[in-house]
């Protein structure tokens, strides 16, 4: 029986005799399970196997795109000459011929060592822990009505060979949560998010890390401030970003306009080499850091993975890129092609994207603030091509005098991004931990961000409170 | 083409019959859907893509404990594996007391026409030319301009659906759209990203209308406007207000957060929770609605269901298990996600009726306001409390009557229960739009009064 790396050999090496510059296969053969709980009942319960390959041709300066669930050889060379002849289609249309940065063609079995393969774990196992979460959430505060959790996760190999050479096997595995909680009082009903996973650990991570006890106490504390929060006003102020917020800050507002795909359509073009922030001031996405819900070995088109200082002390330095980019723009190919599945086409994506720590105390940082926001927690963030942000906050409190007052409830931050950095007055130099996400740029991709606490003077972040 | 439909309804009832000899009910849900589409990005086509989703959704029931299963082959021995698995997962469940039965067999509708044979004879080169064609207008009518993102592409899929109730169902569905997405540079930067496509169930796109009304945009944006901290007035377009009401008003219209007392319109049946200018349809069946087929996600014929009529809430919209729940009637709104099994309530084509004016005819009667065409942000809001903080992105400055340019970072914050009882005027340029919440919006611009909106510090 033919191994399907090899078969995936074969047809790239097809594509190459029939004319295409460059032909990648990427298959996938994955276990996958999902699970919704609902206040005390199963709501579903799902398990899937998935066998799928994206094939992907260069020929006449376009990409072909093809991908298919058919893994035998005949499959997949069918689906390269298709993919050719779709790129060819399209060639004549094209000015500029696309061309990929070269590298280094890599053949490497790269294996996940998890604790306990999650897609093994028995599904009561699964319920048990959905179920401990909500009896605790009802424990810590009786006006919690209801949960919805959320669990999926995933186990298998990866697979992409290409014409150049590369050949990669790849262990590929997460586990993912996510849980909504409903809590009601006099009338007044709200509701707070938790999301958490990893992509290095199995189902020890429920175990040890991320225990019904740890995350009931984590949102159930958010659902008490909302319920028991003020109505913040609205206007510009002063504001201390928590590392949920800096980390949400820098992957929405900062890390999409240092994807070079989107550089050149963002205020980032032509700023490269120039002080965009305050000295100081280091944001960083790495594909590399231990336990990073975004760290690979390699990406979708078999590159290292790497350290990418996008600002450094300061200067806008570095950009996120994948072969395409990287040759467009003369820059390293970075390792951050990644797709979100045999379905999809790689793309430049993020994946630890965070702030570096600085040499502000925190009394420092809340210092000489008469009234202002500190902002711990998000609720989602959004942003577009002209620098604006949009981050919902579902955790913040009063600052008075220097002092963490009332909490407050309901509010988002926005700004232009570019105009937020210059105004850092202050960062902080405590430990944070990463949160772990997931960002959806048309593909979903599972990420994580994080920072220390920054603070910003009053103007740029403003507050869409009520009169 | 008619084999493929014939063949997955085949392979549905044979997995039923399988299966009803080892759970107490099942059902089975195949679909397979193609693509084929010609992607802009930076001005140049750069990829030209064909792909197929397919996909099985087993449910079965074992002792009143439900388990799901998907698989992406579609051959009847690894169907038949998926229906074991999908057993050992309901084995797995708790048994939940609510549960009743899978929909019972109904009379279906009139089979809705959208389907267009044209469509996957479709050479992927024409999706080539009708992006070439907006790559070349947009160059003619403004070279500076930058073609961020864009194409053109055509889809075409069939579904089957039978369970052991006996009901076997199958239905096929077309589409082609066309979109573009712009900006350039200003002086402070960059314009925010504006767009438009343009989606049909036949073959038929309006290229110069998705040019035409990017390029539009993108100038006005170009000059830049401030913005007041205020309460006033403010235009949503349709797909703006779309965003808006798929995340903070209708999570409270779901029949599954009503039974679950998660929403706030819960005991407002026949109240006016709208102002009395608003009606709001989910139409499943609308003639080349984006969302319209013949049957939801558990086989229910699609229906015509009037949500608010003249402000009064007449209907939440229900799949057949929390109907049964709630003691009601299903209104063919289950939406189902065929890889994780979720089965959940979600809007088909939303419909709001157009009023006599144009927005241009509108806004000339405001002295100062605001015109929203994209929300950035709506996503967090709190879809229990209704209350949004968002940042209006592209939105447009209004002073005496004209559009003067467009305000960066301009804040809209209230409460969306609040806010649909301000409106004021609804205009006459109905169109779709895509929507947040899966399916489509069907709708005008709505004038609002009352507005609380927050302009950033200069």
């Amino acid at each position: 029986m033919i191994r399907l790396i090899d078969k995936l050999q074969k047809a790239a090496d097809y594509g190459q005799s029939l004319g295409a510059t460059y032909a990648e296969l990427r298959a996938e053969s994955l276990n996958r399970n999902n699970s919704q709980y609902e206040d005390g009942r199963v709501r579903s319960i799902s398990q899937r196997i998935e066998e799928g390959a994206a094939i992907r041709v260069l020929a006449g300066g376009t990409w072909g795109f093809v991908s298919t669930s058919d893994l035998s050889i005949d499959g997949l060379k069918s689906s390269v000459k298709d993919a050719y002849s779709l790129a060819l289609s399209a060639s004549k249309a094209r000015n500029q011929p696309i061309e990929l940065a070269e590298i280094k063609p890599v053949q490497d079995k790269v294996l996940l060592k998890v604790g306990r393969n999650p897609t093994e774990v028995d599904p009561d196992e699964k319920i048990a822990y959905a179920a401990k979460l909500w009896k605790e959430t009802q424990r810590l505060d009786s006006r919690v009505s209801a949960i919805t959790v959320r669990q999926r996760d995933g186990y298998g190999t990866k697979y992409i060979a290409t014409n150049e050479g590369t050949q990669l096997e790849i262990g590929f595995g997460h586990v993912h949560l996510w849980v909504w909680v409903t809590a009601k009082e006099n009338g007044k009903i709200t509701g707070s998010r938790d999301e958490t996973g990893s992509s290095s650990l199995g189902w020890e991570y429920y175990e040890h890390n991320q225990t019904p006890e740890v995350v009931a106490e984590r949102v159930v504390n958010r659902v008490k401030r909302q319920l028991a929060g003020s109505t913040p006003k609205p206007g510009s102020f002063p504001c201390v970003l928590g590392p949920n917020v800096v980390g949400t800050l820098a992957h929405e507002a900062l890390g999409h306009l240092g994807e070079a795909d989107l550089t050149l359509q963002s205020p980032f073009n032509g700023k490269m080499g120039q002080y965009i922030a305050p000295k100081g001031v280091t944001m960083v996405d790495d594909g590399t850091i231990k336990d990073g819900m975004g760290t690979d070995k390699y990406d979708d088109e078999g590159v290292p993975t790497s350290r990418v200082e996008l600002i450094k002390d300061g200067i806008l330095h570095a950009l996120l890129t994948d072969r395409e980019y990287a040759h467009r723009t003369g820059l390293p190919a970075s390792g951050n092609a990644r797709a979100q599945d045999y379905r999809y086409s790689p793309m430049i994506r993020m994946r630890n994207t965070f702030f570096e720590r600085g040499d502000v105390s925190d009394d420092e940082l809340f210092e000489g603030i008469d009234f202002g926001y500190y902002c711990l927690s998000v609720a989602g963030g959004q942003a577009q091509m002209n620098a604006s942000f949009q981050v919902g906050i579902q955790e913040a409190y009063e600052i008075v005098n220097g002092e963490l007052g009332n909490s407050v409830t309901n509010m988002s931050i926005s700004g232009i991004a570019t105009d937020a950095l210059l105004q850092i007055e202050g960062v902080g130099k405590d430990e944070f931990r990463f949160e772990e996400g997931r960002c959806g740029k048309g593909q979903e991709a599972l990420i994580s961000d994080g920072g220390p606490r920054i603070r910003f003077g009053s103007g740029p972040i403003t507050f869409g409170g009520k009169a | 083409m008619k084999e493929n439909r014939q063949t997955l309804l085949a392979l549905a009832e044979k997995t039923v019959a399988y299966g009803m000899k080892h759970s107490d009910q099942i059902e089975v849900l195949i679909r397979n859907n193609f693509e084929i589409s010609a992607e802009i990005i930076l001005g140049e086509i750069n990829r030209t893509s064909k792909s197929q989703e397919a996909g099985a959704s087993i449910r079965c029931v074992v002792d009143q404990r439900l388990g799901s299963a998907f698989t992406n082959r579609l051959e009847q021995s690894i169907l038949e594996k998926s229906v074991k698995r999908a057993i050992a997962a309901a084995k797995a469940s708790t048994s939940d007391s609510t549960w009743q039965d899978f929909p019972q067999p109904k009379k279906y509708p009139k089979e809705p026409k959208v389907w267009d044979n044209k469509i996957p004879e479709t050479d992927p080169g024409v999706f080539v030319d009708m992006s070439t064609t907006m790559i070349q207008q947009t160059k003619q009518r403004d070279p500076e301009i930058i073609f961020g993102e864009g194409g053109a592409g055509g889809f075409f899929g069939w579904t089957a659906y039978a369970n052991s109730n006996d009901i076997a169902i199958s239905d096929r569905g077309t589409g082609v759209y066309a979109y573009a997405a712009f900006v350039t540079p200003i002086e402070s930067g960059m314009t925010p990203m504006v767009w438009t496509i343009d989606v049909n169930r036949n073959f038929q796109l309006d290229l110069d209308y998705v040019v035409e009304n990017t390029l539009k945009d993108v100038h006005l944006a170009k000059n830049s406007a401030k913005g007041k901290t205020e309460t006033g007035t403010v235009i949503f377009n349709a797909s703006a207000l779309d965003k808006l009401l798929t995340y903070a008003f209708m999570p409270a219209i779901k029949g599954d957060n009503v039974v679950r007392e998660k929403s706030m319109l819960a005991d407002k049946m026949g109240d006016m929770v709208a102002s009395k200018i608003l009606s709001f349809t989910d139409d499943g069946l609308k003639e080349n609605g984006y969302a319209t087929e013949l049957f939801d996600g558990e086989g229910v014929a699609r229906q015509k269901t009037p949500l608010i009529e003249k402000g009064k809430l007449r209907s939440f919209l229900w799949n057949n298990y929390w109907a049964q729940r709630h003691g009601g009637i299903t209104t063919g709104n289950a939406t189902r996600n065929l890889r994780t099994g979720v089965l959940n309530i979600a809007p088909t084509n939303i419909v709001v009726p157009g009023g006599k004016r144009s927005q241009e005819d509108m806004i000339s009667d405001i002295k100062s306001g605001y015109l929203i065409n994209g929300l950035q942000g709506a996503h967090s809001s709190n879809q229990e409390t209704g209350d949004y903080s968002v940042v209006g992105n592209p939105a447009f400055r209004i002073k005496d009557g004209k559009l003067v340019g467009a305000v960066h970072g301009l804040m809209l914050a209230g409460n969306a229960f609040e806010f649909i009882k301000k409106a004021e005027e609804v205009g006459s340029d109905v169109r779709a739009y895509l929507s947040d919440g899966g399916g489509s919006i069907i709708g005008p611009s709505i004038q609002f009064r009352n507005i609380q909106v927050v302009a950033k510090a200069e």
